[in-house]
C-alpha cells in the first residue's frame, strides 16, 4: 500500500452527478489499486491522459459517456485509440446513436457498451474483465 | 298654403351683425366723407399758411397728414388701426390750424368739429388717439413753455402753437403764458368732449345696428312672405289650369253626350204632356209603342210599369216639377210594358212649361227607348273587353302585340269619331193600301244618307230608289214589302250612291197601320258606312288575332260561367285533344277528361270565378302517345257591371319543358347524391386527419419519452449509487467508529470533528480540471513533506473540498493515526456528500416530472385556463434540457408577459414543435435564442436558431399539413400545421424569417385576450 499508485481508471461524463457516482463505485471497488480520475469532456480526457503520462501514471481504462457537448464519446475513443492504443475502453451511455456506437466498436478499442442506468456489479464485473486482458 | 305661410312666419330668426364687420362697413362710408374733409382741411391749411407765414410748419404737417391718411386709407383700409390713424390725422389737422393761427381761441373750434366728424365712424375707441394727441400736444407745449429756460426754448414762441393767452410780463416783455388752472380747464374740456363723442358713437352704433338687424329681419320675413305668396300663386295657377282642363274635358264630354243623345233620340222617340195637377197625360201615337203598354193616360200608370228601383226617379221628377224647382229633366230609367218581354231602358227628357201667374202646370216629356242602343253599347263593350282580355293575354307572351294594341287604340279613337258623327234621317213613310208610297216627313239628314234634300223625297218617294245602289234596290224593296206584309219592324242595311260615292246606310222603322189601312213607318235612316268599315276592320282584326293565337300555337278556349265551352281558337284541329264537336257547347266536366286533370282545371276555374283574378296552373294528360303536360292560364272576362261574363282559357303544351325540368330534377338528385358522397369522404378525410394529428402528438411524445427516460434515469442512477456507497461506507465505518473515536485524544477529536464539520458545509465550486491541478499540487506538496500515501490524502482532501484548510488537516496528517482519521473523515463526508447528491438528483427528477406533467396534461374540458407564456416555454426547455445541454447555447430573454386565458398544454406543444425543429436544424449544435415581450396587450415570442435554415423553395409550404423535410417515418408533417392551428385558436399569428445557412427565426404573436391582471 505504501507504493505509489501508477495506474488509473478514467471516467468521462459531462454530468458531474454521474462522475461522482462512478467515482464512488470505482473507488469502493478498486480503492488502493487504481487512481480514479474524472473528466467532464472528451477534450479534458485526452488532456488528462497526457497529464497522467507526465506523472508516470498509466491510464488503464477509459469509461466514457457518448452524448457530450463538442466531442462525442465515439470520437473520443477513436482518438484515444490512435494516441494511446493500450488504453481499454468502455462506453457508458443512456442515449447513443446506434451508428456512433457501431463506429466506436469498429474503429476503437471499445469492448463494452453499458447503458444507463447501470448496475454497479455489472459495471465492476465488466471493468474487471477488461482489465484482465 | 295658408298653413305654410304661418309656419314660415312663426320661424323667428335672430339676425346679428358682427361688430367688426359692421364697423368696417361703416368705415367705408365714413371714409368717403373723410376724403372730402381731408382735402378741404388741406386746402384750408394752404389758405391759413400766409396769415402768419407758417409755410414751413404747414408743409411738415401737411406731408404728415397726407402721408398718414394715405396709409390709413390705402394700406390698412377698414381696420381698427386705420381708424385710429384717421383719428390722428384729424387731430393733426386741428393742431395744425391752431399752430397756423397762433393759438387763436376761435380756431380751437376745430377741435369740436373734428371730433364730431369722428362720431360718424361709430367707434368710441378712435376718440382716444384724438384726445391723447391733443392733451399730449398741449400738455407738452405747456410744460415746455413753463420751463422754456430749462429747455432753452426762449427764442420760440411756443404759445403760438397751442394757445394764445397773453399772460404775465416777465422782465418787461409780455409773455404768453398759460396757468395750470387754464391748462387743466382746457384739457378737461378736451377729455369731456372726447368722452361725450365716444358715448355718442356708441349710441349711434347701437341704434344703427339695431335698426339694421330689424331691417334684415324684416327683409328676411318679406322674402319668406314673398316666396309663400309665389308658392300660393303657383298653386292657384296650377289649380286654375287643372280647372280649365277639367272644363275642357267636361265640355268635350258634354258635346259627345249631346251628339250621342241626338243620335239616340232619333230612335224610338215619344213625347207626352203631363198635367201636373191631375197627372193626366196627353200623349203622342207612339207612346204606347215605345212603352209597349196601351192606355197610358195617367202618370201613375207610367210609374206603375217602371222598374221598381227606378220608379222613384219619376216620382222625384213629378214632385220637383210640382214645386217648380227644376225646369229641365233628363232621366234614364227602366220600364216594362205589357207588350215588352223584359225591362227596357228609357231616356226621359222633361221640360217644365210655365203657365199663367208663374205656376207650373205642365211637364212635357220626350221619351226614348234606348234599350237597343244600350244593348249594342254593351255588346260592343263586351266585344271590346273580350278583345282586350285577349290582348292582355297575348301581351304577356308577345311583344308584337304592343304595336297591335296601339293600332287598336287609334281604331278606338276613330270609332268614337264615327260614332259621334253619324248623320241620320228621320222620316215617316206611308204606304197606302193600293201600294202608293210617300214620305210625309223627312228630316234634313236625308242629304247625308240619300244625297237628296227632304223636299225632293217628300215630292217623290221613289226618288230615293235612284240613290240606292243598283244591287241593293231589290233587297230594299223586298224588305219594305216584307215589313208591310208582316207589320214587322223594318230594318235594312243597304248602300246608296251619292256623288258616285257609296254609302252604307241602315234604316230602322216600325210600321203602324192607321184606320184607313195605310201603313206608316216612322223611323230613322242613318249612315253606317263607317260602322260597316269598322265591322270589316274588327273582322280583320279578329282574323289577325285568330291568326296570332293560331300561330302562337296556344289553344284558346272561351267558357261561360257554367264552364261550358263557347269558342275555341287553335292553329289546327290536330292540336286539339278532342274534336270541337265533342266539347263546344258542353260543360267541361262532361267531355270525358280524366279525373285528375279535370280536378285541377275545375278548381282553377272556380278560383277565377271566385277571385275574379287570373289563375295559372298546369295539368297532365295521358294520351295514346304518352303523357303530355299543359299549362293553363285562366282569365275572367268581365262585363260592364264588373261581373264575370266569360272565362278565357289559354292552354299550351309544355311537355318538352316539363320533360327537361324532370331531367334537371333527376340530375339535381344525382348531384345531391354525389355531394353527399363527397361530404362523406370529406368527413372521413377529416377523421383521418384527426388521427394523423393524434399520431403526430404521439410521435413527439415518443421522442420526449425517450428524452425524459434518460433525464430521469440519470438522477435515479446517481441516487442509487449514492445509496449504495452510503450503505457501503456505513457498513465499513459504523462497527469501528466507536473504537476509533475512543482512541482519539481530546485535541485530535476536536480537530477531527472540525474537519468533518467544515467539509460537510463545503460545496463543489471547481471544475474537475481545477480540482485535479490542486490535487496534484497537493500530492507534490505532501510528497515533499515526506508524507506517505500522498496521493490518497490528496484525493480525500480535495474530494472533501478541504484543500484550503491546511491548518486543519496538517496536524491530523502528522498524527500517528493520521491516515485512519482522515480516511474516516473522508468516509463520513462522503455520506453527507452522497446525501447531497441524492437531494440534487431528486430535485432534478422532480423538475422533469413536473415539466412532463405540464406537457402531458390535457385539458379535457376544452376550457381556457391561465397561461403563463414564460413558464410554458420554460417547461418545454426543461423537457428538452437533455438535448440542449450539450452543444446548444440556450439564451432566454424573457420580458414581462401578463398571464391570460388560453390553452397552456397546446401552447407547450407549439414551443415543443418549434424548439424541436430548431434543434434538428442546428443538428444539436448552435445557439437558441428565445425572447418574450409584451406590447399593446400582444405577446411576442421569438425563437431563433442558427441552424441550416429553411430552403427558400419550401418556405411557403412548411405550414402545410403533411409537408415534411424529414426522412419518411420520422415526422408526420403535421407539427407546424398543428402549431399554426393552435396559434390561430388563440387568435394569434405565426410567421418566420429564414436564411439558408444562417438560421431561422419564428415569431409568434398572441393577443392577450382575457388578460389577467
Amino acid at each position: 500500500m505504501a507504493t505509489k499508485k501508477n495506474k488509473a481508471i478514467l471516467c468521462v461524463d459531462d454530468d458531474p452527478m454521474i462522475l461522482m457516482s462512478l467515482k464512488l463505485q470505482l473507488t469502493q471497488s478498486f480503492d488502493g489499486q487504481f487512481i480514479v480520475e474524472t473528466a467532464e469532456s472528451g477534450e479534458e480526457a485526452l488532456e488528462l491522459i497526457d497529464f497522467l503520462q507526465g506523472k508516470s501514471i498509466d491510464t488503464l481504462l477509459i469509461i466514457t459517456d457518448w452524448l457530450m457537448p463538442k466531442m462525442k464519446g465515439d470520437e473520443l475513443l477513436v482518438t484515444v485509440k490512435k494516441r494511446f492504443p493500450t488504453v481499454r475502453q468502455i462506453m457508458l451511455s443512456g442515449q447513443a446513436e446506434n451508428e456512433a456506437v457501431q463506429n466506436a466498436f469498429k474503429n476503437s478499442n471499445l469492448k463494452y457498451f453499458i447503458s444507463k442506468p447501470w448496475n454497479k456489479n455489472d459495471l465492476i464485473q465488466k471493468v474487471n474483465e477488461v482489465l484482465k486482458n | 298654403m295658408k298653413k305654410n305661410i304661418n309656419q314660415h312666419s312663426k320661424k323667428t330668426t335672430v339676425y346679428t351683425i358682427k361688430l367688426e364687420t359692421y364697423l368696417s362697413d361703416v368705415q367705408k362710408k365714413a371714409d368717403k366723407i373723410s376724403d372730402k374733409f381731408v382735402v378741404m382741411f388741406f386746402i384750408l391749411g394752404l389758405f391759413l399758411a400766409p396769415v402768419y407765414s407758417t409755410w414751413k410748419f404747414t408743409l411738415i404737417t401737411s406731408i404728415l397728414t397726407v402721408g398718414l391718411y394715405s396709409i390709413a386709407r390705402f394700406v390698412l383700409s377698414n381696420k381698427l388701426s386705420s381708424r385710429m390713424i384717421i383719428s390722428l390725422v384729424y387731430a393733426i389737422f386741428m393742431l395744425q390750424f391752431i399752430g397756423q393761427m397762433h393759438g387763436m381761441a376761435e380756431i380751437h373750434f376745430f377741435f369740436f368739429i373734428n371730433i364730431a366728424l369722428l362720431i360718424i365712424y361709430q367707434d368710441w375707441r378712435i376718440m382716444i388717439p384724438y384726445a391723447i394727441l391733443t392733451i399730449g400736444h398741449h400738455g407738452i407745449l405747456a410744460v415746455l413753455q413753463a420751463n422754456s429756460d430749462v429747455f432753452h426754448l426762449e427764442n420760440i414762441n411756443l404759445s403760438n402753437y397751442f394757445i394764445g393767452y397773453s399772460g404775465r410780463t416777465i422782465e418787461g416783455a409780455t409773455v404768453d403764458y398759460i396757468t395750470s388752472f387754464q391748462l387743466f380747464f382746457h384739457l378737461g374740456l378736451v377729455a369731456v368732449m372726447a368722452f361725450v363723442c365716444g358715448w355718442w358713437a356708441i349710441i349711434f352704433r347701437k341704434n344703427s345696428i339695431l335698426l339694421m338687424e330689424k331691417q334684415l329681419e324684416e327683409q328676411a320675413q318679406n322674402e319668406q312672405l314673398r316666396s309663400s305668396e309665389e308658392e300660393l300663386r303657383q298653386n292657384s295657377e296650377e289649380l286654375q289650369s287643372t280647372n280649365d282642363q277639367m272644363h275642357v274635358i267636361q265640355r268635350e264630354i258634354e258635346e259627345k253626350e249631346k251628339l250621342l243623345s241626338r243620335a239616340e233620340k232619333l230612335v224610338k222617340l215619344a213625347s207626352y204632356e203631363i198635367d201636373l195637377t191631375t197627372q193626366n197625360i196627353t200623349y203622342s201615337d207612339n207612346l204606347s209603342i215605345v212603352y209597349g203598354e196601351n192606355e197610358l193616360d195617367n202618370m201613375q200608370k207610367i210609374i206603375a210599369i217602371a222598374h221598381p228601383k227606378d220608379a222613384h226617379k219619376l216620382i222625384d221628377m213629378l214632385s220637383q216639377a210640382t214645386k217648380g224647382e227644376v225646369k229641365n229633366y233628363d232621366i234614364l230609367y227602366r220600364s216594362k210594358g205589357k207588350k215588352c218581354e223584359e225591362y227596357r231602358s228609357y231616356r226621359m227628357i222633361g221640360e217644365l212649361i210655365e203657365g199663367v201667374c208663374n205656376t207650373f202646370e205642365k211637364l212635357i216629356i220626350t221619351i226614348q227607348d234606348i234599350t237597343d242602343e244600350e244593348r249594342q253599347k254593351q255588346e260592343v263593350e263586351i266585344a271590346y273587353q273580350r278583345v282586350r282580355v285577349s290582348e292582355e293575354e297575348m301581351r304577356q307572351n308577345y311583344e308584337e302585340l304592343q304595336t297591335i294594341q296601339e293600332e287598336l287604340h287609334t281604331q278606338k279613337q276613330r270609332l268614337e269619331y264615327i260614332f259621334d258623327g253619324v248623320p241620320a234621317m228621320i222620316y215617316q213613310f206611308k204606304m197606302t193600301p193600293d201600294g202608293s208610297v210617300s214620305f210625309p216627313l223627312v228630316s234634313t239628314g236625308s242629304e247625308d244618307v240619300y244625297g237628296l234634300p227632304p223636299q225632293v223625297i217628300i215630292n217623290d218617294a221613289t226618288s230615293i230608289i235612284s240613290s240606292i245602289h243598283q244591287e241593293d234596290r231589290q233587297y230594299f224593296e223586298d224588305t219594305v214589302a216584307e215589313s208591310a206584309k208582316n207589320m214587322s219592324e223594318w230594318r235594312a242595311d243597304y248602300r246608296t250612291i251619292i256623288d258616285d260615292k257609296q254609302h252604307w246606310i241602315r234604316g230602322t222603322s216600325k210600321p203602324v197601320k192607321d184606320k184607313e189601312g195605310n201603313i206608316i213607318w216612322s223611323g230613322l235612316v242613318q249612315e253606317i258606312t263607317i260602322q260597316k268599315e269598322l265591322e270589316q276592320e274588327i273582322k280583320t282584326k279578329n282574323n289577325r288575332l285568330q291568326n296570332l293565337i293560331e300561330n302562337v300555337g296556344d289553344l284558346v278556349f272561351l267558357l261561360d260561367k257554367e264552364f261550358v265551352f263557347k269558342e275555341y281558337y287553335a292553329l289546327s284541329k290536330k292540336d286539339l285533344i278532342l274534336d270541337p264537336i265533342e266539347f263546344i257547347g258542353k260543360k267541361i266536366t262532361k267531355i270525358g277528361f280524366p279525373k285528375e286533370p279535370l280536378q285541377i282545371i275545375t278548381r282553377a276555374l272556380e278560383k277565377t270565378l271566385c277571385t275574379k283574378e287570373k289563375v295559372i296552373t298546369e295539368y297532365k294528360l295521358g294520351l295514346p302517345h304518352g303523357t303530355e303536360w299543359f299549362s293553363l292560364i285562366i282569365s275572367p272576362i268581365m262585363n260592364q257591371e264588373n261581373k264575370i261574363e266569360d272565362i278565357l282559357c289559354v292552354s299550351r303544351n309544355i311537355t318538352y319543358i316539363k320533360q327537361t325540368e324532370i331531367a334537371v330534377q333527376k340530375q339535381n338528385i344525382e348531384l345531391a347524391k354525389q355531394k353527399e358522397a363527397v361530404e362523406k369522404s370529406f368527413v372521413e378525410l377529416k377523421n383521418t386527419q384527426n388521427q394523423l394529428i393524434q399520431s403526430e402528438k404521439m410521435a413527439s411524445l415518443g421522442q420526449l419519452v425517450a428524452n425524459i427516460a434518460h433525464e430521469i434515469n440519470t438522477p435515479l442512477g446517481a441516487i442509487r449509487s449514492s445509496a449504495i456507497s452510503m450503505e457501503d461506507t456505513l457498513e465499513k465505518t459504523l462497527p469501528v467508529m466507536l473504537l476509533f473515536l475512543k482512541k482519539l485524544d481530546e485535541n485530535t477529536l476536536h480537530d477531527f470533528n472540525q474537519f468533518v464539520k467544515q467539509s460537510s458545509q463545503k460545496t463543489d465550486t471547481l471544475s474537475t480540471r481545477e480540482k485535479r491541478r490542486i490535487k496534484y499540487n497537493l500530492i507534490e506538496e505532501l510528497e515533499t513533506n515526506q508524507i506517505k500515501y500522498a496521493e490518497q490524502y490528496a484525493n480525500w482532501i480535495v474530494d472533501m473540498n478541504m484543500y484550503q484548510e491546511s491548518d486543519l488537516y496538517s496536524p491530523l496528517l502528522k498524527h500517528s493515526n493520521g491516515r485512519e482519521i482522515i480516511h474516516t473523515a473522508y468516509r463520513l463526508s462522503m455520506i453527507i456528500r452522497s446525501n447531497q447528491t441524492v437531494k440534487i438528483a431528486t430535485d432534478r427528477a422532480a423538475k422533469i416530472v413536473f415539466a412532463l406533467k405540464n406537457f402531458a396534461y390535457q385539458d379535457q374540458t376544452g376550457e381556457k385556463t391561465i397561461v403563463n407564456v414564460n413558464q410554458s416555454i420554460e417547461t418545454t426547455l426543461t423537457l428538452y434540457h437533455n438535448q440542449t445541454k450539450h452543444g446548444i447555447d440556450v439564451t432566454r430573454d424573457f420580458g414581462e408577459v401578463s398571464e391570460f386565458m388560453g390553452y397552456p398544454d397546446e401552447l407547450i406543444q407549439v414551443w415543443t414543435n418549434i424548439v424541436h425543429n430548431s434543434l434538428q436544424a442546428m443538428k444539436n449544435k448552435g445557439r437558441l435564442f428565445i425572447q418574450t415581450s409584451m406590447k399593446n396587450d400582444i405577446a411576442l415570442i421569438t425563437i431563433q436558431d442558427n441552424g441550416s435554415g429553411i430552403p427558400k423553395e419550401v418556405q411557403n409550404r412548411i405550414f402545410d399539413p403533411f409537408f415534411t423535410t424529414k426522412p419518411a417515418g420520422e415526422g408526420s408533417g403535421l407539427g407546424l400545421d398543428i402549431t399554426k392551428k393552435i396559434i390561430e385558436k388563440h387568435n394569434g399569428k405565426i410567421w418566420f424569417e429564414s436564411l439558408e445557412g444562417i438560421g431561422t427565426t419564428f415569431f409568434i404573436e398572441l393577443p392577450l385576450q382575457n388578460k389577467i391582471n
